[in-house]
């Protein structure tokens, strides 16, 4: 399982001069940076910095492009516990619950929870990264796109019913998004709800429409009031306070436990990732949880289910990169960038044939998780102030930064219109009761789940009983029927049993 | 206790999501009726039709078609926002992404009660040219500006 060999030649390549580690602090500050300003993405940093790398050696450069993805994955907690608008869509459920937490004037506190979960969860996927490498490529080849179809449908139920008394609303808005993320091109050419307009046949805009459903949205709502923390005595940055936070994560093991694995697993699927591990991770724990009814109201169980959840899953998402050439998402689909920059093809061969440098990468990110604790308790402190800062100069000068932010996404007026549009419907879907981030999914995993679908068509020539040789579909698929009907047939069944008894 | 006011405009976002369904079943199939092309369209919007048409249903039994308006957000508070932030939007590539920043952003100070002008005018303009300055730099688009040098 491990090439001990291997891991000497790792070590040596890591430590026989200072040069690596040179870059490893600004990709860290670079990753915070761009991770807690809502509109910027981490895949965007990686991107503007990549032309960089051209000129370090392809260790340095793997260095800096995952210092900027472990900066940034936590990084975009800090807006989401601050303003309720996750930084990128891995830290939706980190909104869930820590952004009640900084209402309630424990910020100081959810973001030493962040933090600490972020580190113990970027540990433990690079660990799982060291030992499962060959295995867990095994594992990623054998889902075909049957599995990924039911695994999209069964993150989307279980996304939909988050908001246990308005399920069938949950679910509306979760397989509109879907819908509306198939817009444009199909995958046979054809386009789609485009109403003859050019700027469509791409599909929707997803990020800046993710933008303005989340941030503009609820900015919108929150103009009427004076600051993030209404108490003036809450909006004290307190760096024991964020020590405090740090020790009240680790009080949760099996949470975090179980997050970092869900994140590794859910990482190392193609094209599903960080956004929908923190998700799943926090609807597991809230599910498994004896008082669950206190999450969404300021639990730090849900920020550290779905921080460690989205920091593992950029060791699992390294994994399909590494052992499979398969980027799982934009920030891996730009180290893959950076491998074909410096004439290397990710996949087994690499494995095989370079595995001390994939140990020197996996070592370097052990590092680096223990830098993130120093520059992120350094600079915490300097972007948790925003709590200071009157709403009336927070909201425009976040909505700027969101509407600038899709223009550089798009490089032209679709993306500002798309957030105009999108922070409308995410409006009027908070104002009513619809899930907002069942939307979002959706329409993030749309056109995967139509391209899944089609290849599941394309491979069983249209025959239905295709599914029955598929044994984890229907694994997959029997949870989904769960996950859905489990809790109103409880309810029933309990509601039954206590009519009998009375 | 006031009298509640009905509030029609849930029942309203029920149907809108249902005629965009029906509107982008209908447009996918004039595209194409192979089932390649609706394989996944055609089942989902049958779904959410399907749900739609069951919450109708429900609320109907319920004789709650017509939720109760929600005072907890009041519209008139909020709406300016929403037509202020869509005016920018708007203007940006006529006004510039300068100006119109600037503008947006001393216009939303005022209309939240701001009353210190020189805060107004000081911060609206620090910020609204020094983010436009940013991104006209770091993007490798052209962005549209009035005042600042492109």
């Amino acid at each position: 399982m491990i090439d001990f060999g291997a891991v000497q030649q790792g070590l040596d390549l890591l430590f026989s001069n200072f040069g690596p580690w040179l870059v490893v602090i600004p990709g860290i500050v670079l990753g915070l940076i761009f991770g807690a300003t809502p509109g910027l993405q981490i895949s965007m940093a990686m991107a503007i910095f990549l032309p960089m790398t051209m000129y370090m050696d392809f260790i340095q450069a793997m260095l800096f492009l995952t210092a900027i993805f472990t900066g940034g994955s936590f990084g975009a907690g800090i807006p989401a516990i601050l303003m309720n608008i996750p930084g990128t869509s891995s830290a939706i459920a980190t909104a869930f619950d820590g952004y009640p937490m900084a209402r309630k004037g424990q910020h100081n506190q959810a973001l030493g929870v962040a933090l600490a979960a972020s580190v113990v969860g970027a540990l433990m996927g690079y660990l799982v990264l060291f030992f499962m490498i060959q295995p867990l490529s095994y594992l990623v080849l054998r889902l075909g796109p049957s599995e990924m179809f039911v695994v999209i449908l069964w993150g989307m139920t279980l996304i939909a019913s988050l908001k246990g008394e308005q399920v069938l609303k949950g679910l509306v808005a979760g397989f509109v998004g879907l819908l509306v993320g198939t817009i444009g091109f199909s995958e046979i050419g054809l386009a789609r709800g485009t109403m003859g307009q050019t700027y469509l046949l791409d599909g929707i805009p997803v990020i800046p429409a993710m933008m303005g459903m989340f941030a503009a949205s609820e900015l919108f709502k929150l103009a009427n009031k004076g600051f993030i923390v209404e108490s003036a005595d809450s909006r004290k940055v307190k760096v024991s306070e964020i020590f405090e936070g740090c020790k009240m994560a680790m009080r949760y093991p099996v949470v975090m436990l179980r997050g970092g694995l869900i994140g590794v697993l859910v990482g190392a699927v193609p094209g599903v990732g960080s956004s929908v591990s923190n998700l799943l991770s926090y609807i597991e724990t809230k599910r498994r949880d004896k008082d669950p009814d206190s999450f969404g109201k300021g639990n730090p169980k849900g920020v550290v289910a779905s921080e460690a959840a989205n920091s593992s899953s950029e060791g699992g998402s390294m994994a399909t990169l590494l052992a499979l050439g398969i980027p799982g998402g934009g920030a891996t689909a730009v180290m893959l960038a950076a491998f074909a920059m410096h004439n290397i093809t990710g996949g087994p061969q690499f494995i095989r044939q370079q595995t001390d440098v994939v140990y020197a990468i996996i070592f370097a990110n052990f590092a680096q998780v223990f830098l993130l604790v120093i520059v992120g308790l350094l600079f915490i402190p300097l972007l948790a102030n925003i709590v200071k800062v009157p709403m009336r100069y927070l909201i425009p000068s976040v909505l700027v930064l969101a509407v600038m932010g899709s223009f550089g996404l798009t490089g032209n007026m679709t993306g500002p219109a798309t957030v105009l549009v999108f922070a409308v419907i995410g409006w009027i879907f908070r104002h009513y009761g619809y899930s907002v981030p069942a939307a979002v999914i959706g329409m993030l995993l749309g056109s995967l789940a139509e391209k899944s679908l089609l290849h599941s068509y394309q491979i069983s020539g249209g025959e239905f009983s295709y599914i029955f040789e598929r044994p984890v579909t229907l694994g997959i698929l029997a949870l989904l029927l769960f996950s859905l009907f489990s809790q109103p047939l409880m309810a029933r069944f309990s509601t039954w049993r206590a009519a009998k008894q009375a | 206790m006031p009298a509640q006011k009905r509030d029609y405009g849930d029942f309203l976002v029920l149907i809108g999501l249902a005629s965009f369904t029906l509107w982008y079943l209908l447009d996918a199939i004039s595209v194409s009726a192979q089932p390649q092309n609706l394989l996944l369209i055609l089942p989902l919007s049958v779904i959410v039709l399907s749900i739609i048409a069951i919450e109708l249903v429900l609320r109907l039994k319920k004789g709650t078609l017509f939720s109760i308006a929600d005072d907890e957000e009041p519209l008139h508070q909020t709406l300016p926002v929403v037509v202020l932030f869509g005016a920018y939007v708007l203007s940006l590539e006529t006004l510039g992404f300068d100006v119109s920043t600037v503008l947006f952003i001393a216009l939303f100070l005022i209309l939240k009660g701001e009353r210190n002008w020189l805060a107004v005018a000081g911060f609206s303009a620090a910020f609204g040219f020094a983010v436009a300055f940013f991104f006209s730099q770091m993007l490798p688009y052209p962005m549209t500006l009035l005042l600042l040098p492109s």
